[in-house]
């Protein structure tokens, strides 16, 4: 089961301190590592996974993080819990997926987290406000460090460290920001922000799990948990990465690292500061303009959206972060709408099925969902 | 991930394939999924026409056929399974596997050498090296993209490393 402190406190990375907060949301660095010693989660047996589970707790014991945070293990979670994890970031759907001796330590404030045979043995994973990627980077470096002075990693000097996908060897690194672009978007400057987002870098659309098909794997739950994984973001692979082509939700961008051979950690940090720099300052300039051509359209988008917040009865998800952009939009203009940042981050993790479906366990099915959902907006901007 | 198919779009899709109740999962683009289910829907023909010029032969392909099922030692993960999903089952692949890898890589990564890095940096004089080495590197890609600013706050820390390095190799502070 969830501890308590899990479900009542929300990531750091909500509380919105970065200065560019008000378009990039959050930065994730995720490192991936092996145990040389055992096959990689995909081959192993029980007891090597099982093996591996212990050695990665007690090494994280051992280097001192086990007493600031705990270690959750996926047999004992429910479904609903475990995507919880997921929702937050702070797992991956490979972990959901796997069988076996397997599961997630979390920090306290939910910034760190290590887990144990997703895809692979060691998945370390840092979440911050804004698009410092160096700053998370270091975090996860020294983490790393530790591990790897206890651990004997899967390595090798011409490719660096192996992982059980060709496509993470190397490095292991994988740096991912999710972006905030209503003016962008708007003005139709988004291809040419991608176009500025090369050298080993794709600025993405991203999308719920209802666009994404899937086949459920044997031993799932079924319906229950296609309803679940549809209405949640980055419901796929690594996050719902969709070209830009097929649009977006809620004005929300994945720029995201890919390739993770042939280049250096520092190289590929700088890079994604460097691109997330220029896709914030296009954004501001867009913002400004639109304000200044157009204001009457905008506060009216605002609007509206606001009436939805405090009004609807019924709430679906991609409605519920439609309505949540425009509010941000508002917030961050300091146009009709007083909540804070913070709130709508709040709003944007917790209006996700599993959320719902963990804080409210009477929300099964669809219908009562999106009660609950409405219920949240109308709880956060007051009712009409 | 890019689509081991195609080896050119994004894998958004992860296909599971249930056979005789054994799970096979694989990651596609659109593109590649909706031709592989075309494909599998129209079913195959029998043919006796003769093969067209530039197709395998059928003693390749028979040869292709027994090279793809070789296994590794370390995990018994196949050749076959580890070009259609693209995942290795232990560090032993890699030599086990290594040019048909190194392929792959080739393809995915457009490189085929570790920069990032080392295992245990330890000593103090082998993590100043380390560091002055990715300085380095990052200083050729920043003067690249003309990003001059970055460059000069560069070249301050190399120096800073640099002498630093004079020092730890000295004994002096």
């Amino acid at each position: 089961m969830l501890r308590e402190s899990v479900l009542t406190t929300w990531p750091r990375w909500v509380e919105a301190t970065a200065a560019e907060s008000a378009c990039a949301l959050w930065v994730e660095c995720t490192l991936s590592r092996n145990l040389a010693e055992y096959p990689f989660p995909f081959r192993a047996h029980e007891e090597e996974a099982r093996a591996v589970e212990e050695r990665v707790l007690k090494a994280l014991d051992q280097v001192g993080l086990a007493a600031n945070g705990t270690y959750y293990s996926f047999e004992e979670l429910s479904y609903a819990e475990q995507r919880m994890l997921v929702e937050r970031r702070l797992a991956t759907e490979e972990l959901v997926a796997g069988r076996g001796p397997r599961g997630v330590f979390v920090s306290a404030d939910q910034a760190t987290s290590v887990m144990i045979n997703g895809l692979d043995h060691i998945c370390l994973r840092a979440l911050a406000s804004g698009y410092q990627a160096e700053t998370a980077w270091r975090t996860l470096n020294g983490l790393d460090d530790q591990l790897g002075r206890i651990l004997d990693y899967a390595f090798s000097d011409r490719l660096g460290y192996l992982s059980s996908v060709l496509d993470n060897v190397g490095t292991g690194l994988r740096v991912r920001g999710l972006f905030h672009l209503p003016a962008c978007h708007q003005a139709d400057e988004i291809k040419s922000l991608s176009r500025a987002a090369t050298g080993g870098l794709l600025l993405c659309g991203i999308c719920s799990g209802a666009a994404v098909q899937r086949v459920a794997a044997a031993g799932t739950p079924g319906a229950e948990a296609e309803t679940w994984a549809r209405d949640s973001l980055h419901a796929d692979i690594e996050g719902a990465i969709l070209g830009g082509s097929r649009g977006t939700l809620g004005d929300l961008y994945l720029l995201g690292t890919h390739g993770t051979l042939g280049k250096s950690e520092a190289e590929m940090t700088f890079s994604f500061q460097s691109a997330a720099s220029e896709i914030v300052t296009a954004e501001e300039a867009a913002r400004a303009r639109l304000f200044s051509q157009n204001r009457v359209a905008l506060e009216d988008r605002i609007g509206r959206a606001l009436g939805m917040a405090r009004g609807a009865r019924l709430m679906g998800f991609e409605e519920g972060v439609q309505v949540l952009s425009a509010l941000r939009f508002g917030a961050v203009s300091h146009c009709l709408v007083t909540t804070g940042v913070e709130r709508l981050n709040e709003l944007l993790l917790g209006s996700q099925a599993a959320h719902i479906a963990v804080s409210n366990r009477d929300a099964a099915g669809a219908l009562r969902m999106s009660q609950v959902r409405a219920e949240l907006f109308r709880g956060a901007f007051g009712p009409l | 991930m890019i689509c081991p198919k195609c080896n050119n779009r994004l894998a958004t899709i992860r296909y599971a394939e249930v056979v005789d109740g054994v799970v096979t999962e694989r990651y596609l683009c659109p593109d590649c999924l909706a031709r592989m289910q075309q494909d599998s829907a129209a079913g195959f023909e029998l043919s006796s026409a003769a093969p067209a010029a530039g197709r395998p032969s059928a003693a390749d392909v028979a040869e292709d056929a027994v090279r793809t099922q070789r296994a590794c030692p370390g995990c018994g993960v196949l050749l076959s399974q580890v070009l259609e999903t693209g995942k290795v089952g232990c560090a032993r692949c890699y030599e086990t596997f290594a040019s048909e890898i190194d392929d792959r890589l080739e393809s995915l990564h457009h490189a085929l050498h570790h920069k990032g890095k080392a295992l245990r940096v330890d000593d103090a004089k082998s993590r100043l090296m380390a560091d002055l080495q990715t300085k380095r590197g990052l200083l050729r890609s920043v003067l690249r993209a003309e990003k001059y600013e970055d460059a000069a706050r560069l070249r301050d820390e190399i120096k800073h490393l640099e002498s630093a390095l004079y020092s730890a190799g000295t004994g002096r502070e």
